[in-house]
């Protein structure tokens, strides 16, 4: 009997490895090993490493709103050089555990001409080295640290670097008063832009009369708010994504502070407004991104949006996401294989984007600089500053 | 002052999580880990009725009742009624179960976005002896005074209060004076449930900005308020979730946000290592551990033949052929968080304490290695040896005072201790990078060899493990195994012995502490970077989980353990959005069809004990109609 039941563990386990190598075997469908003609008519395939659960899951489903309008347009105008396109997500719930796996699994799926994702810096740069390793090009449109692209030349990012952006805001916010309140994410990204906004508040002789890190998963910021208050700022700025940004901003104007309140471009969301309510009138932000920019692509990537879903503006998260795919789609059309989409994103000159206009990559696979727009909250909308 | 005031009020949200958490706990002896879950879901739905349809606050507050009272009722129907007599540690389990399928059914229904909580009230901000009061925070005060003073005379006042004081003195003799036992647990997690769904309800207004993941950070807050004030003391979890809430305002409004984790573990570690049972508590009798069950305990561990283990090591070797390298990526990760289980198979199988801040010893060690190789470039060896010897000595010396503690509160201090470590992390930028993280890690390189592709890591992680649980087998058999084993099973037996039970304890968590340093050092490599919030409790609670579900008595378990755990939310990935829902779901169904563990036997109950167990189950069977 105990024979039977230790033999049948020995079994169960073996069974179980061998189950695990059975899975391994990419689920690629026929032909995995075709030759190079035979591709011409096979779909051209991208990987997405996004959180779809977990404490991040809503950036997913923004970044999910981009791919799909992207992945939609991609397809109605006949795809890639006439081949069709496809994306194949995968959940890592921004995790850096769980994305070097994530970044494998890609990897090993011939069929998968690029991988893009992850959420953030951490899920981003864990998975970094499988992808630079593999030859297979890591379109970290949602990684901000200076850092990103160190791992290689198989990595490019789209966000500006804070160096540009974060000055921008020190100098914006001197326009509003001489005397600030800092409240800055203590992430990497928060760390970093406010590395830079500090630097350029010190050049220009702007006061600084409190400054805090602030964990974003946190609700209550009244401690923070109350004692930023007791110093007396003339201006608040906040270095947020928008669904903090908007809590500290109607908490602080439900305990009567007044003063004008200025955010980071990652403000720039519809959520801010919704979330924020009546305290949000006023707001100002720097985007990138304005919905009243006369460009025609943009306008028209606007209406296209409110009519595929049922948002007033587009978040900048969608858009970024609808560029990245928009952007590695560009590249593939130059020469659909990974080597070829590495080499046309390095050596591409103007490259579309919404977001940022017509880009080309600098030496470290970076968007150098881009200009930005003041936006101010009025009636509920995000609309250009006077 | 006004600060004074915020922390009163988000003291007073604090209190109604925590006297959930107390009333299950004094009532059950559980801790009750889908708690936070609970309140999500009061206030996800809350912001549903408010927001989507439109009711006003009143009603809000009674849907919101009646739903999460019907969920507590589920939540002990599913989660703890099937355990029977199993031990207590399994219900840990099924209900962190129970709050994976929540949070992710909560996301999947009302969607993951954070929400605007309406406020529900005119809006007005009154001055009075120089406290500026909004008429919300009166409304939270109001309504949070109004439950614990129901929930007083009711618990003191009526029958069924009665019964429940009795239930929560001594479940047995309760039984045997005719009181329903099985009824009195199910009502309080209905009553528990309630107050947490209020207070989600509370806390949405108050904040005005909920969404489906809020819960587990304040589950744990609230823990820490109810162990602050003395689990199962409905007064202490007031006093308790006031002195977090005003310490962490004040803290927070002199140190900033960042230090709030350091202020509310740093106290409740404080008043631990003062007052072992909590401010209003009694230090536990001796009884009601975690560990022990009644007539079914841990069950045996299987054993093998040597040539059968040398099969399962042959196949896992063997593996790297067949397999792909996403495979064996995701395998090498599988073998790190055995290691880092293991840790665990001596801590709490061997010596008997259940510890829920091991990711405090591989963050210690994930940070040592990674610091020694990218700022002082010492080669992967050395930093590996250092990583467990330095996770070994900073665990040591911070839960030394913890071993005085008994039963749930040593899970608490621990987890508690291990939050702290995280925390300390974060604040401490000029060492550890703070929140920018540790980027580039070199992969382990041994004599001269780079250890960086797939199969090279996953043989590497494989080999480490098998060693370590070689080692920890043979430990477990030798003299010191047993002397561990003596404390487990009976502390005082032990001590009256000339064993020394704490120092027995210490000696197997620095063991423990120094195994789950190595695993950090592998971790950091795999993973190439490392930032504080990768060692949060979660990671903790996952360590417990394999050790328990694998069988914790044998290192075979954690192997068994982490290939279900780790492996199962990547072989669910076609579920896409659902897999860790399922994952929950699967979870839960393996506690309840084995709390002993996977890698175990059921020990057959001897014939002379039917009888009178057959009387008991009769028993129990009549009094829970």
């Amino acid at each position: 009997m105990t024979i039977l039941r230790k033999s049948l563990a020995v079994l169960g386990a073996t069974a179980l490895v061998a189950g695990l190598a059975a899975c391994s075997t990419p689920t690629s469908g026929p032909g995995t090993g075709a030759g190079a003609e035979s591709a011409s008519t096979e779909p051209i395939r991208f990987g997405v490493a996004l959180p779809q659960t977990g404490n991040n899951a809503q950036y997913g489903e923004y970044f999910t709103q981009g791919f799909e309008l992207a992945l939609k347009q991609l397809n109605d105008e006949g795809g890639i050089n006439g081949r069709a396109v496809e994306l194949q997500y995968e959940d890592t719930q921004a995790d850096p555990a769980q994305a070097p796996a994530v970044a494998q699994k890609f990897v090993d799926d011939p069929t998968i001409l690029a991988s893009l994702g992850d959420f953030g810096t951490p899920a981003s740069a864990a998975a970094s080295p499988i992808y630079q390793a593999g030859g297979l090009v890591q379109f970290a449109f949602s990684a901000s640290a200076s850092t990103v692209t160190d791992p290689g030349d198989f990595v490019f990012a789209t966000w500006v670097s804070q160096q540009f952006e974060a000055p921008r805001l020190a100098d914006f916010a001197a326009t509003k008063g001489s005397k600030q309140a800092v409240f800055f994410h203590d992430t990497d990204w928060g760390a970093d832009t406010h590395g830079f906004f500090a630097d350029r508040s010190e050049e220009i002789g702007q006061g600084t009369v409190y400054e805090t890190a602030y964990d974003p998963k946190s609700t209550d910021f009244r401690p923070l708010l109350l004692t930023a208050a007791a110093a007396n700022p003339e201006v608040i700025v906040l270095i947020s994504y928008a669904a903090d940004g908007a809590l500290i901003t109607s908490q602080a104007r439900e305990l009567g502070i007044d003063v004008p309140i200025v955010g980071i471009s990652s403000n720039y969301n519809q959520q801010f407004i919704e979330l924020a309510g009546p305290a949000a009138e006023g707001f100002e932000t720097l985007s990138y991104f304005t919905p009243s920019n006369p460009d025609p692509s943009v306008q028209q990537f606007v209406s296209d949006f409110s009519a595929e879903y049922d948002v007033a503006t587009p978040s900048d998260y969608a858009i970024r996401a609808y560029d990245a795919l928009k952007i590695v789609a560009w590249a593939a059309a130059q020469d659909p294989s990974r080597d070829g989409i590495r080499t046309a994103l390095a050596t591409g000159t103007d490259i579309p984007t919404i977001l940022y206009g017509p880009i080309t990559f600098s030496e470290n696979r970076r968007v150098t600089d881009a200009e930005q727009f003041a936006l101010v909250v009025k009636d509920g909308e995000f609309v250009l500053a006077e | 002052m006004d600060i004074l005031l915020a922390g009163i009020i988000s003291g007073s949200t604090y209190a109604l999580i925590a006297l959930g958490v107390s009333l299950i706990y004094g009532v059950s002896n559980i801790v009750n880990f889908a708690h936070g879950a609970t309140f999500a879901i009061g206030a996800m739905l809350g912001w549903f009725v408010a927001s989507v349809l439109g009711f006003p606050l009143w009603a809000v507050i009674i849907v919101v009742i009646a739903a999460t009272a019907l969920l507590g009722w589920i939540i002990h129907f599913i989660a703890i009624k099937p355990l029977g007599s199993a031990p207590p540690i399994a219900a840990l389990l099924t209900t962190f179960a129970v709050g994976i399928i929540l949070d992710n059914t909560s996301q999947r229904i009302f969607g993951a976005e954070t929400r605007r909580f309406p406020a529900l009230l005119e809006q007005g901000n009154l001055e009075l002896f120089g406290f500026r009061f909004g008429t919300l925070g009166l409304v939270i005060l109001g309504v949070s005074l109004a439950c614990f003073v129901a929930l007083a005379l009711f618990i003191t006042r009526t029958k069924y209060g009665r019964a429940i004081r009795a239930t929560a003195q001594d479940s047995e003799a309760a039984q045997q004076m005719g009181i329903p036992v099985a009824r009195i647990q199910a009502a309080s997690f209905v009553i528990a449930s309630a107050l947490g769904g209020i207070a989600g309800v509370l806390v949405g207004m108050y904040y005005s900005n909920v969404s489906p993941t809020i819960g587990f950070m304040a589950g744990v807050q609230g823990f820490a308020a109810a162990t602050l004030g003395g689990l199962g003391s409905l007064a202490g979890a007031v006093v308790g979730g006031l002195i977090l809430g005003i310490a962490e305002a004040f803290g927070v409004s002199i140190w900033g946000d960042s230090a709030r984790q350091l202020i509310t573990f740093g106290v409740l570690i404080g008043v631990l290592w003062i007052r072992p049972g909590g401010i209003l508590g009694r230090v536990p009798a001796v009884g009601s551990e975690p560990m022990t069950g009644t007539f079914f305990g841990a069950g045996r561990p299987l054993t093998l033949k040597p040539w059968q283990y040398a099969v399962l090591a042959c196949a896992g070797i063997l593996l790297v052929f067949p397999a792909s390298d996403y495979i064996l990526r995701a395998g090498s990760l599988v073998w790190i968080y055995a290691l880092f289980a293991l840790s665990l198979t001596i801590v709490s199988g061997f010596a008997g304490q259940i510890v829920l801040g091991q990711a405090g010893a591989l963050a210690i060690g994930a940070y040592t290695s990674a610091l020694l190789m990218t700022k002082a470039e010492w080669p992967f060896v050395p930093s590996f040896l250092a990583a467990g010897l330095v996770a070994a000595v900073i665990s040591v010396i911070l839960v030394a005072p913890t071993w005085r503690l008994r039963g749930h509160y040593v899970s608490m201090a621990t987890l508690g201790t291990g939050a702290f470590i995280a925390a300390l992390a974060l604040n401490l930028p000029w060492l550890t990078n703070g929140a920018r993280g540790i980027f580039a890690i070199p992969r382990p390189e041994i004599f001269g060899f780079e250890i960086a592709s797939a199969p090279a890591m996953y043989l590497f992680t494989f080999a480490i493990l098998v060693v370590f649980m070689l080692l920890v087998g043979r430990l477990g058999k030798s003299h010191l195994g047993r002397t561990w084993a003596a404390v487990r099973e009976d502390e005082v037996a032990a001590a009256s012995s000339g064993i020394h039970p704490a120092a027995y304890k210490s000696l197997a968590f620095g063991i423990g502490s120094a195994i789950a340093g190595f695993a950090g050092a592998l971790y950091a490599s795999q993973l190439t970077y490392i930032e504080p919030a990768q060692f949060g409790i979660n990671l903790s609670v996952l360590a417990v989980t394999i050790v328990v579900l694998g069988g914790m008595r044998a290192p075979m378990g954690v192997m068994v353990g982490a290939l279900v755990l780790v492996a199962v939310p990547e072989i669910f990935r076609p579920l896409y959005e659902w897999r860790y829902f399922f994952y929950g779901a699967l979870l839960l169904a393996l506690v309840i069809f084995r709390p002993q563990g996977l890698w175990a036997r059921v020990e057959k109950v001897p014939t002379w004990l039917h009888a009178p167990l057959q009387r008991t189950r009769a028993l129990v069977g009549r009094n829970s109609e």
